[in-house]
């Protein structure tokens, strides 16, 4: 099992546990996913690729955690595995204290709707046969099969039940000599029928019975009205005009209903996939790379869209990128990951901050970017090298291949994440 | 890095009225609309834009690489006093690759996948080079001593682009390297023929930070060291402020701007300028919300008439009665505005034209045009 591979690196939060749960949205604790890679003539498991390797870290409500790192440090994973689109390995995610990798399919479901994803490239991510109004209508339907099981099982239940109690109290007063529906004060009114009982069966025509009977049948008027609507649903009209007001949310308007995907600039299929994403009125999302395939004019407008959105409707983001300056524009908090581990998680400033202050590789990801201003300047360190493969992870410090500052220990004894100040963690010997 | 250009230094290429079309199914996209500049000797020189500007059909035409559907319809590209566009097809083949050498973006493309890049590397010392070492007494080659001398010059360039494990890499093929030693490879196939200019389009865009501030760290180095021109072609204005002495900003095949990089970036004048660098995100200063430039780029089937940008353009909105005489008519020919420093923009030509001459926009326009 991959579990068993790795030795006991658990990384613990302990400050941050101590604060009120209601606060964060997200709680991760030693999150793993691990790819199994198969070879040979049998495909036989041959090793993993570590693409998330025990990670934990929160994420309080209304803010946004950026996460940054090179391509393949499994920012993607760690996204799709908190909204269990992958099953994790192993280790804990709670969405608003909801237990994630344990909640029954049918309660996810439910969950679901309250996490969403906006996918790097919105070009594969709609269906190209669709029209706008289509792919916006279609979560909601999928949401209103949900509700309709939800609703009409009960409502079933209680339709019968009052239905066989009338019919009960029917056969059982046929040993009286008349259904007495007299409601006491209002109207008198008696079914009469062939008496064959003895007398002492008359307490069915006591004065209680035909309030029994007048309210089962207006209870099983309501549940037929309320069963009756659920499958019924919003109208045309209503999800039309719902919908609507979410594409004005996102900058596009009613001439954009009926167009599909491809009449559509970049910029706004990404405003397409974010409507979408925003339909089910989430409470959190994750932006994976939201403005990696469109150009900076457009970036501009999709960024202070998300931010409005955000401020608007209290979301939590989860903002992946591996454009640092767009992370320390978008986040409250920055996470910085190296071969699936997080190196660091800090303000949002840290990629400026002093080198001494911060991770080896987050100073050397702050000095690597090429800033547009002439006139800024840095001391850069090169790093040298490539990422290895996250196959074959290097033991101790995953970054000691590439670090400038790694000594002998780094090679052979894997760094804690400690905590540094108010919410700032480094996983390094020497910081 | 930044240098003041010196006017009067030599131009190693002149691109006059560059127009190139492409002829496909929804029409003729008018990739270049008259592109004009000039590239000095030793400099670096940057084009920056949004993608489907034109960046790439101007460096490809230097090249003359423009293929099927595209045609160069109009334009002059001067070099060494011949104009590449009317050359004979031998001798482009003569310059291309051996006296302007280009680095893609994706070396993939370039590079066979079945061929050893050692060898591949070689092929650029045969091909662009005489070795007379390999030369026996009788005039004949020496097959096998050729062969050792290939080996050595080529495992020395990789040297010289801080490859690692050379001897062994030689004998490597593209795909068991990566992204940035691929890159790496590129670039000593450039440089293998010692060009006068190097053209890198896009050259680390699909790298990772860290790689591609290696890649940026050895093209400056080996610019310093090999005294050649460099074009750097990027949508990255990052990567122009760190690389470039000069810029040309293009929108929608029309050049804009022509600044030095310091210049550019602190005295911007262009509203597309402007706007390009108030819509980035500043690592070192923090912005609540980004200025973003309304609208998207035009369609090149069907141009916006005059200047192209006119659409998106809030300066022109501000000047209505300027926009409706000119902006939407007349394609702005760049103007210069300081020394060194050309501007493609009515409004902003107006406006210094008024400031020299103490007169109202229109009056001096009436002034020039009869002139
Ligand atoms: N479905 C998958 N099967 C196998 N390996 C995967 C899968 N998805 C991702 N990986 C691997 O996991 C690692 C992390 O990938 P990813 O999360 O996409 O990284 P990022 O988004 O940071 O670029 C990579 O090495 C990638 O090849
Ligand atoms: N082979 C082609 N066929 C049709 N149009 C092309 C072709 N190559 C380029 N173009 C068009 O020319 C314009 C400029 O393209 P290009 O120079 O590649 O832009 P970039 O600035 O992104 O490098 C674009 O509008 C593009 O659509
Ligand atoms: S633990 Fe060692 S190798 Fe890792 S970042 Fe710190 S100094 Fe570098
Ligand atoms: S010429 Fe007119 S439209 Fe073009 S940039 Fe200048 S003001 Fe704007
Ligand atoms: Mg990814
Ligand atoms: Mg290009």
């Amino acid at each position: 099992m991959a579990q068993a591979d790795v030795e006991e690196s658990s990384v613990e939060l302990k400050e941050e546990v101590e604060t009120p749960d209601e606060d964060n949205l997200i709680k991760v604790r030693n999150l793993v996913k691990f790819f199994p890679i198969t070879g040979g003539l049998l495909s036989k498991v041959i090793g993993y690729v570590h693409a998330v390797d025990h990670i934990s870290f929160d994420v309080p409500k209304g803010k946004t955690i950026g996460v940054v790192g090179e391509s393949g440090c499994g920012k993607t994973t760690l996204g799709r595995t908190i909204l269990r689109l992958v099953e994790p390995t192993s280790g804990e995610i709670y969405f608003d204290n909801h237990d994630i990798p344990n909640l029954p399919s049918n309660q996810m479901r439910h969950l679901r709707r309250r996490m969403q994803i906006v996918f790097q490239d919105p070009y594969a991510s709609l269906n190209p046969r669709m029209m706008v109004k289509d792919i916006l209508s279609e979560p909601q339907m999928v949401h209103r099969r949900i509700i309709q099981r939800k609703f009409s099982i009960p409502a079933f239940v209680f339709l019968l039940i009052t239905f066989l109690g009338f019919i009960v109290s029917l056969i059982i007063n046929q040993f009286g000599s008349a259904i007495d529906l007299s409601l006491p004060g209002v109207w008198s009114f008696s079914i009469p029928l062939p008496s064959f009982s003895p007398s002492d069966l008359d307490f069915l025509n006591s004065s209680l019975f035909p309030v029994v009977i007048y309210s089962s049948f207006a209870l099983f008027l309501l549940f037929l009205f309320l069963a009756y609507s659920v499958r019924k649903g919003p109208s045309q009209n209503q999800i039309n005009a719902y919908i609507l007001r979410i594409l004005r949310e996102v900058g596009l308007d009613k001439e954009h209903l009926n167009r599909f995907p491809h009449e559509f600039s970049g910029g706004q299929r990404q405003r397409i996939c974010i409507a979408r994403a925003l339909v089910l009125n989430p409470d959190f999302l994750v932006l994976d790379e939201p403005t990696a395939s469109v150009d900076v004019s457009v970036q501009a407008r999709v960024l202070n869209l998300l931010k409005g959105l955000q401020k608007k409707r209290n979301l939590t983001y989860m903002f992946i990128s591996h454009d640092l300056s767009v992370v320390t524009h978008m986040s409250d908090i920055v996470m910085v990951m190296y071969l699936g581990k997080i190196m660091e998680i800090g303000p949002k400033n840290i990629f400026t901050l002093a080198a001494s202050k911060v991770h080896p590789y987050t100073s050397a990801l702050g000095g690597a970017l090429p800033v547009p201003d002439p006139t800024y300047s840095k001391k850069a360190i090169i790093l040298k090298g490539d990422v290895p493969s996250p196959a074959n992870p290097p033991p101790g410090c995953v970054f000691h291949t590439r670090c400038p500052e790694a000594q002998k220990i780094c090679t052979t004894d894997e760094p804690e994440l400690k905590h540094k100040e108010h919410g700032h963690y480094i996983a390094c010997h020497f910081r | 890095m930044t240098s003041v250009i010196d006017q009067d230094q030599e131009k190693i290429l002149k691109i006059r009225g560059l127009r190139v079309h492409f002829y496909t199914f929804e029409g003729v996209v008018k990739a270049l609309d008259g592109i004009t500049f000039d590239v000095f000797k030793g400099e670096s020189l940057g084009l920056v834009g949004e993608t489907g500007c034109g960046k790439s059909v101007t460096v490809r035409s230097i090249m003359r690489l423009i293929e099927e559907p595209g045609k160069i319809v109009e334009g002059e590209i001067d070099y060494h006093g011949k104009d590449i566009l009317t050359m004979k097809d031998k001798e482009v083949r003569r310059i291309r690759g051996k006296k302007i050498a280009m680095i893609f973006q994706d070396p993939m493309t370039f590079l066979n996948p079945v061929l050893r890049v050692g060898d591949q590397v070689s092929e650029v010392f045969l091909l662009h080079q005489e070795i007379p070492e390999a030369k026996r007494s009788d005039g004949k080659i020496d097959k096998k001593k050729l062969k050792g001398l290939l080996r050595t010059k080529v495992t020395d360039i990789f040297k010289i682009v801080r490859l690692p494990d050379v001897e062994e890499l030689y004998d490597r093929y593209p795909h068991e390297l990566s992204g940035g030693m691929r890159q790496r490879v590129m670039i000593a196939m450039a440089i293998a023929s010692n060009p006068d200019i190097m053209i890198a389009d896009e050259a680390t865009t699909a790298l990772d930070v860290t790689i591609q501030a290696q890649i940026l760290d050895l093209l400056n180095d080996l610019k310093d060291e090999l005294r050649t021109t460099l074009i750097f072609v990027t949508h990255n204005l990052g990567i122009i402020a760190n690389m470039c002495d000069r810029v040309i900003v293009l929108y929608g095949g029309q050049i804009v701007e022509v600044a030095e990089t310091v210049e550019l970036f602190q005295k911007s004048i262009h509203p597309y300028t402007r706007g390009l660098l108030k819509a980035i995100p500043l690592i070192h200063r923090p912005k609540r919300e980004l200025d973003a430039i309304s609208g998207v780029v035009p369609n090149l089937v069907t141009p916006p008439e005059g200047c192209r940008f006119h659409p998106r353009c809030y300066m022109a909105a501000e000047n209505p009665e300027i926009k409706e005489r000119l902006c939407v008519k007349e394609r702005p020919d760049p103007y210069e505005y300081f020394p060194g420093h050309f501007v493609a923009c009515h409004v902003r030509r107006l406006e210094r034209v008024d400031e020299d001459a103490g007169l109202k926009p229109e009056t001096v326009y009436e002034k020039i045009e009869t002139q």
